[in-house]
C-alpha cells in the first residue's frame, strides 16, 4: 500500500469516527428535543444505585437502576417479583397482537414445545407510577395480613407468629419502600398506547421484552406472557446531581426506616423513549407510608 | 522507487515483493537454498565456479539487504526469534495501553461534566488515530504502528460504549458495523491480522443479528438460533475469493478459518440440540440431519482445501470431522461402555486415522510427485 493510500485510509478512519459520533449524538439530540414523551417523579423506591462505577479510590460516576414490577395474575397471589414477571394482562389476544404465534391450543400435548420455541419479542411497555396496580398490590398485602391476623389458633403457634410477622412486614414494605412502578400494558405502536394512557406524568412508554409460555395447571394448559426486561434499566447520573445522590444516607431503603431522607428524581423519557435524569429535589425529611 | 510493496529495481534484474510475507518467504527460500548448496558442495554433487558463486552471493546479498530495508524481514533465525518477541511485546503493550485508557476514564469520570466526557471520548478516538498515522510515517518496522492501531481501535470501542452509558441509549447492533469498519480499515492499512480478527468477529455478530431480526426476534437473541450464523459464514468465505489479497500477508487464511468456524460451530450445536433450530421438526430428525451435514461439510472442506492448496481449510475441516466423529461415538458408546474401553476405542480409531492419512499422503506423493 502506498504512503498516499495509507494517508487516505487514516483520514477515512477519522471520518468514520466523526460520522459515528455524529449519528449517536444526533440521536441523543432528537431524543431530548421538544417536550418529553413522559415525565415521572420517582424516589428511592423506584431508583436504586447500580454498582458504583469505580472503587472508593476512583471518582467514577453513578448509575441508577429502575426498579419496576409486574402484578402477578390471580387474587390469591401476593408474592411479587422485581424487574420481570408473569403479567395478568397478557392474554392470548394480546400476545397475538404482539406477534406471537398462538394458533396451537394450550392444552394439546405439542403446545409446550410450540410455545417454548418462540423467542422473546421486543415490544413497547407501559409503566404506571403509583396507580391502580400499586393500589392493588397494597390491597393484596393488606388482605394477606388480615387473613393471618384472623386465622384460628393452630397447633404450631411459632409458625403462626412467623407468618403473621411476615405478612405485616410485606404490608409495610408495600406501603413504604417497595417500588410503585408497574408494567401494566404492552403494544407495538407508541401513539396507540399513549392514546390509551394519556397521563404522561403517571404513565411512561418504554421498550421492553415479552416472552410466551404455557403453564400446565391440573391437566389444562394456560397460555401466559412474561415481561422479561425493559430496554433501558440504568440511568446515568450527570455530574450536577452526583453530590445530591451519592450519599450513603440515601440508600438502601429498608422497611420501617423513618429517618432516611426522601429524594424526588425527575426522569424524562424522550422521543426515542430513552430516559434521562432531569432533576433532583429533596423531598420530605422522612419516608411516610404512601410516599 | 522505494515505497513499501512497490516494484524495486535491482542489480541483475527486477524483482517484486508485493507484501512483507512475500519478501519473508523469499528470504527464507534464499537461506534454505544457501544451506542446501553448501551441503551439495560438501557431498561433491554440485560445484559452482568462483564466478557463479560470486554472482549468486552478490545477488542474494542485494536482495536480502533491500528486503530488510523495505519490508524489515528476518534474515536469519535469531532475527526471527526477536521478531516473535516484538510481536508479543506489541500485543501486550496494546492491551496494557487500552486498559490504561479505560481505567483513566473510570478514575476521573465522576469529575467531568457531560460535555467534557463527550469531548474526551471523541478526542481520544480521533487523537489515537492521528498518533497512529504519525507513527506510521516514521516506523519502518511496523510494530509501533500496529500497537498504536490496536489502541486506536480500543479507544473507538470505548468511545461508542461510554456514549451509550452517558445518554442511556438503547443497545443496538449497529455499533458492531461501525467497530467492524474501523477494525478492518486499520487491519488493511497496517497489515494487522489481530485487528482483522476483531473486525470479522464484529461483522459476524452484526450479520447474524440482522439475520435474526428478519425472523422477528429481538437482536440480542440471535445466538439462540444458530442458523443465523450461516449467512455470515458464506460471506466470509466468498470475500477472499472475489477480492484478491496480494498486498497483505496471511489475511485470506484468517477469512477462511473464521468462515469455517462460523459454519461448523453452529452446526455442532444443532447436531446436539435440534430444538434450537429454525426448523420446527422432531429434534432428533434435526440433529441427525445436521450431523450428516457436518460430516459432509467437513469432508468437503478437506477436499476443497487439498485441491486449492489451502492448508488452513484442510486442517480446520479435518479437526471438525474428528469432532463430529467423536461426538457421534459419545452418543453411541458412552452409556454402554466402561469409560476405559470408550477412550481405548477412541485412541485406536485415532491411530487408524493416522495410518490411513499416512497411506494417502504417500500414495499422493507417488502418483503426483513432490508438491510444487
Amino acid at each position: 500500500m502506498s504512503a498516499w493510500t495509507r494517508r487516505r485510509s487514516f483520514v477515512a478512519g477519522m471520518l468514520l469516527v466523526l460520522a459515528t459520533n455524529a449519528i449517536v449524538l444526533g440521536g441523543v439530540v432528537y431524543n431530548r428535543s421538544g417536550e418529553p414523551e413522559s415525565r415521572l417523579q420517582l424516589t428511592q423506591r423506584e431508583l436504586r444505585p447500580t454498582h458504583s462505577r469505580g472503587s472508593a479510590r476512583e471518582s467514577g460516576g453513578l448509575g441508577l437502576r429502575l426498579q419496576w414490577r409486574v402484578l402477578p395474575p390471580g387474587t390469591a397471589r401476593y408474592a411479587y417479583s422485581y424487574n420481570g414477571g408473569e403479567a395478568s394482562w397478557l392474554d392470548q389476544a394480546q400476545l397475538a397482537s404482539l406477534g406471537f404465534d398462538v394458533s396451537v391450543p394450550p392444552h394439546v400435548p405439542k403446545a409446550r414445545r410450540h410455545y417454548g420455541r418462540q423467542l422473546p419479542r421486543e415490544v413497547l411497555l407501559v409503566l404506571e407510577l403509583d396507580g391502580p396496580a400499586h393500589q392493588q398490590a397494597v390491597a393484596r398485602a393488606r388482605q394477606r395480613a388480615d387473613e393471618e391476623a384472623n386465622r384460628a389458633s393452630e397447633a404450631n403457634p411459632p409458625a403462626r407468629v412467623n407468618r403473621r410477622k411476615a405478612a405485616l412486614e410485606a404490608l409495610e414494605r408495600e406501603q413504604s419502600t417497595a417500588s410503585r412502578l408497574f408494567a401494566v400494558d404492552a403494544g407495538l405502536d407508541s401513539a396507540t398506547l399513549r392514546a390509551r394512557y394519556p397521563d404522561a406524568n403517571r404513565y411512561a412508554i418504554i421498550r421492553g421484552k415479552v416472552r410466551i409460555h404455557v403453564q400446565s395447571h391440573i391437566g389444562a394448559g394456560i397460555l401466559s406472557g412474561y415481561v422479561s426486561d425493559i430496554g433501558n434499566t440504568e440511568i446515568n447520573v450527570p455530574k450536577e446531581f452526583l453530590g445530591a445522590l451519592r450519599r450513603d444516607a440515601l440508600w438502601p431503603l429498608k422497611p420501617g426506616d423513618t429517618v432516611r431522607p426522601l429524594v424526588r428524581m425527575r426522569v424524562a423519557f424522550g422521543q426515542r423513549l430513552e430516559p434521562w435524569l432531569e432533576g433532583v429535589e429533596p423531598g420530605a425529611a422522612s419516608i411516610q407510608p404512601g410516599q | 522507487m522505494n515505497e513499501r510493496g512497490e516494484e524495486i529495481g535491482g542489480e541483475g534484474g527486477t524483482f517484486t515483493a508485493a507484501s512483507r510475507s512475500d519478501a519473508q518467504r523469499r528470504a527464507d527460500e534464499i537461506r534454505i537454498f544457501t544451506q542446501e548448496l553448501q551441503r551439495l558442495e560438501r557431498e561433491r554433487v554440485l560445484t559452482l565456479s568462483d564466478e557463479q558463486r560470486a554472482a549468486v552471493e552478490s545477488h542474494h546479498r542485494n536482495l536480502l539487504a533491500r528486503f530488510a530495508r523495505v519490508h524489515d524481514v528476518d534474515v536469519d533465525a535469531r532475527a526471527r526469534q526477536l521478531s516473535l518477541g516484538m510481536r508479543v511485546a506489541s500485543f501486550l503493550g496494546a492491551l496494557s495501553l487500552a486498559a490504561s485508557v479505560f481505567f483513566l476514564f473510570r478514575q476521573f469520570w465522576g469529575e467531568f461534566s457531560v460535555v467534557v466526557q463527550v469531548v474526551t471520548l471523541v478526542a481520544a478516538a480521533l487523537g489515537s488515530l492521528a498518533v497512529t498515522a504519525w507513527i506510521d510515517g516514521r516506523d519502518a518496522t511496523g510494530y509501533f504502528t500496529k500497537l498504536a492501531a490496536m489502541v486506536a481501535f480500543a479507544c473507538f470501542v470505548i468511545n461508542v460504549l461510554l456514549l451509550g452509558v452517558i445518554f442511556n441509549i438503547t443497545p443496538s447492533d449497529k455499533a458492531l458495523i461501525a467497530w467492524a469498519a474501523l477494525a478492518l480499515l486499520l487491519a488493511y492499512t497496517c497489515d494487522l491480522r489481530l485487528l482483522l480478527a476483531a473486525g470479522l468477529l464484529c461483522l459476524i455478530a452484526f450479520v447474524s443479528a440482522r439475520a435474526g431480526t428478519w425472523s422477528g426476534m429481538y437482536w440480542v437473541h440471535f445466538g439462540e438460533r444458530p442458523e443465523n450464523f450461516f449467512i455470515a459464514a458464506a460471506l466470509l468465505f466468498a470475500i477472499p475469493i472475489f477480492i484478491p489479497h496480494r498486498s497483505v500477508s496471511g489475511f485470506e487464511p484468517v477469512y477462511r478459518v473464521f468462515s469455517l468456524l462460523t459454519l461448523f460451530l453452529p452446526m455442532l450445536v444443532l447436531a446436539n440440540w435440534g430444538s434450537v433450530s429454525y426448523f420446527d421438526f422432531d429434534p432428533a430428525l434435526v440433529e441427525g440431519s445436521y450431523q450428516l451435514a457436518g460430516f459432509g461439510a467437513s469432508a468437503g472442506a478437506v477436499w476443497l482445501g487439498a485441491r486449492r492448496g489451502w492448508n488452513d481449510v484442510v486442517n480446520t475441516g479435518t479437526a471438525f470431522f474428528v469432532v463430529f466423529l467423536y461426538t457421534k461415538f459419545f452418543d453411541w458408546w458412552w452409556d454402554i461402555m466402561p469409560k476405559y474401553q470408550f477412550f481405548l476405542v477412541l485412541g485406536l480409531i485415532s491411530v487408524l486415522l493416522l495410518l490411513v492419512m499416512q497411506r494417502l499422503r504417500v500414495k499422493g506423493y507417488r502418483v503426483f510427485g513432490p508438491a510444487r
